[in-house]
C-alpha cells in the first residue's frame, strides 16, 4: 500500500516538475509565434498582390499596414483584402483567400486580383499537404508567378507547354493538385465580381 | 519493449573484448556495431517520412540527437527513484518534455522549417531510438555515459537519414540543399520524394552494411 501510494506521488511530482518548465518556454515564446504567423498571412497577401518583399518582420508589417486594408464581408463570407496604391489612397486592387480540397489536405491561397477584377496579379499559398516533389510544386516560385497578368477563367496545359491567357502549366505526376488549384482559382474569379468596393 | 531491452549487448562482455575506454566505447557503438537503425532495426518511420530533402532532414536528426542525449540523462540522473512500475510513463514523459521543447523553439525562430516539418517533430517522441535507449542504458547508467550513449545513439542514426536523404533529393529533384546540382539532361524520379523510395535504399543500404561490414563481427 505504502509502496504504491509512493509511485503514484512519484508520478504526479514528476509531471509537475516537467510539464512547468515547458509551459514556461511556451509562454515565452508565444508573441513570438503569434507574430511568424501574422507575418506569413501579411506576406501572402502582399504576394498575391504583386508587391514586393522587404526582408524583415517588422518592414513587412508596416508595409502591410499602409498599402492593405482588410474589409469584413456581413453575410458570413470571408473577408477579403482591399489593396491600396502607393502613397495615394486610391484602390490598387483586391486580394482573396481561397481553398479547397487538394489531394491530402485542403489547400488555402491567397488570389490577387487587379483594380479590373479580372487579370491576376499574383498567387501564395497559405496552406497546403500535397505530396512533396509533386503536388508541393505548386510553391515553387516559377509555378506561382505564370499567374501575374492572366485572367481566367482558368484551364490547364502540360507543364512547360505554352499557355495562353487563360492557361496555366498543371505539374506533371499531380493532376489532382493541378486541378484543385483550378478551382480554386476559378471560385475566386467568380467571388471577385461580387464583392462591394 | 522488452524487445528493445534485450537487444542491447551485456556490457560486460563487450569490455572483456576491447581495452578502449567506457565512454569510448558507448560512443562508437551507437556508430558502429549496435547502430540503432542497421542492428536494431529502430526509428525507421521516421527514416521513410522525412528525408525526401535534406534541409528537414537535417533539423530532424538535430532534433532526435537533442531529445535522445537529453532524455536518457534526464533518465539516469532518476534512475535511483523511479519505482519500475512506472518508468515508461515517465521515461515517456521525459521524452516529450525535450521533443515538445524542441517544437516551440523551431515554431519561434525557424517557422519556415516547423511548418515543412509539421507534425514530424512532435513524432520524434514515438521514435523507438529515444524510448530503447532510455530503457536499455539510461535506467542503469550513470548521467555523463547516458549522454554519450544518447549522442551516440542520434548520430548514428542520422548518418543513415543523411545518405538516404541525398540520394533522394539528388535523384529525386537534382538538387542538394535547395542548390540544383545536376543539369538539365538529368530527368528526376518521382519515386524519389515519395515515401516507398526511402524503403527500398534503407532495404538495400541495410543489405549492403550487414552483408559486408557486420557479418564479421559475428563469427
Amino acid at each position: 500500500m505504502n509502496q504504491r501510494i509512493r509511485t503514484v506521488l512519484f508520478t504526479v511530482v514528476v509531471t509537475v516538475v516537467f510539464v512547468a518548465p515547458i509551459s514556461f518556454v511556451y509562454l515565452l515564446t508565444k508573441p513570438m509565434v503569434r507574430l511568424n504567423e501574422e507575418v506569413f498571412l501579411k506576406t501572402g497577401v502582399l504576394s498575391a498582390a504583386g508587391i514586393a518583399l522587404p526582408s524583415s518582420n517588422a518592414e513587412i508589417v508596416s508595409l502591410f499596414a499602409s498599402r492593405v486594408e482588410e474589409v469584413k464581408t456581413a453575410a458570413g463570407e470571408p473577408a477579403f483584402y482591399r489593396v491600396k496604391t502607393e502613397g495615394g489612397g486610391d484602390i490598387a486592387g483586391y486580394v482573396l483567400i481561397s481553398s479547397g480540397p487538394g489531394l491530402w489536405g485542403q489547400i488555402t491561397a491567397t488570389i490577387g486580383f487587379d483594380r479590373d477584377r479580372e487579370t491576376l496579379t499574383g498567387i501564395a499559398f497559405l496552406s497546403q499537404s500535397e505530396t512533396p516533389g509533386l503536388g508541393a510544386r505548386i510553391d515553387e516560385p516559377w509555378f506561382k508567378t505564370q499567374f501575374r497578368g492572366k485572367r481566367g477563367p482558368f484551364t490547364t496545359v502540360g507543364e512547360g507547354e505554352p499557355a495562353a491567357e487563360n492557361q496555366f502549366d498543371a505539374l506533371t505526376g499531380a493532376s489532382i493538385t493541378s486541378t484543385a488549384v483550378q478551382s480554386i482559382l476559378n471560385a475566386a474569379i467568380a467571388r471577385v465580381t461580387r464583392l462591394g468596393n | 519493449m522488452a524487445d528493445i531491452a534485450s537487444r542491447a549487448p551485456a556490457p560486460a562482455a563487450r569490455r572483456a573484448r576491447k581495452p578502449r575506454s567506457k565512454a569510448a566505447t558507448t560512443f562508437l557503438d551507437g556508430i558502429g556495431k549496435n547502430n540503432p537503425v542497421f542492428v536494431q532495426i529502430l526509428g525507421i518511420c521516421s527514416t521513410l517520412a522525412v528525408t525526401n530533402v535534406v534541409k528537414n532532414t537535417v533539423v530532424m536528426c538535430l532534433g532526435l540527437i537533442w531529445a535522445t542525449a537529453m532524455s536518457n540523462v534526464s533518465v539516469s540522473l532518476m534512475r535511483k527513484w523511479i519505482p519500475a512500475r512506472v518508468r515508461m510513463i515517465v521515461e515517456t514523459l521525459i521524452i516529450a518534455v525535450w521533443v515538445i521543447i524542441v517544437d516551440i523553439v523551431l515554431r519561434a525562430f525557424l517557422p519556415d522549417i516547423s511548418r515543412q516539418l509539421g507534425p514530424y517533430v512532435g513524432l520524434i517522441i514515438t521514435n523507438c531510438i529515444v524510448m530503447g535507449r532510455t530503457e536499455a542504458f539510461g535506467l542503469s547508467n550513470p548521467p555523463g555515459l547516458s549522454f554519450i550513449d544518447g549522442v551516440s545513439a542520434g548520430l548514428g542514426y542520422s548518418y543513415i537519414l543523411l545518405i538516404i536523404a541525398v540520394i533522394r533529393e539528388l535523384m529525386g529533384s537534382g538538387t542538394l540543399l535547395s542548390i540544383r546540382v545536376l543539369g538539365p539532361w538529368w530527368t528526376n524520379w518521382s519515386i524519389m520524394v515519395m515515401a516507398p523510395s526511402a524503403f527500398f535504399l534503407l532495404g538495400v543500404l541495410i543489405w549492403i552494411v550487414r552483408g559486408a561490414i557486420l557479418k564479421e563481427g559475428k563469427k
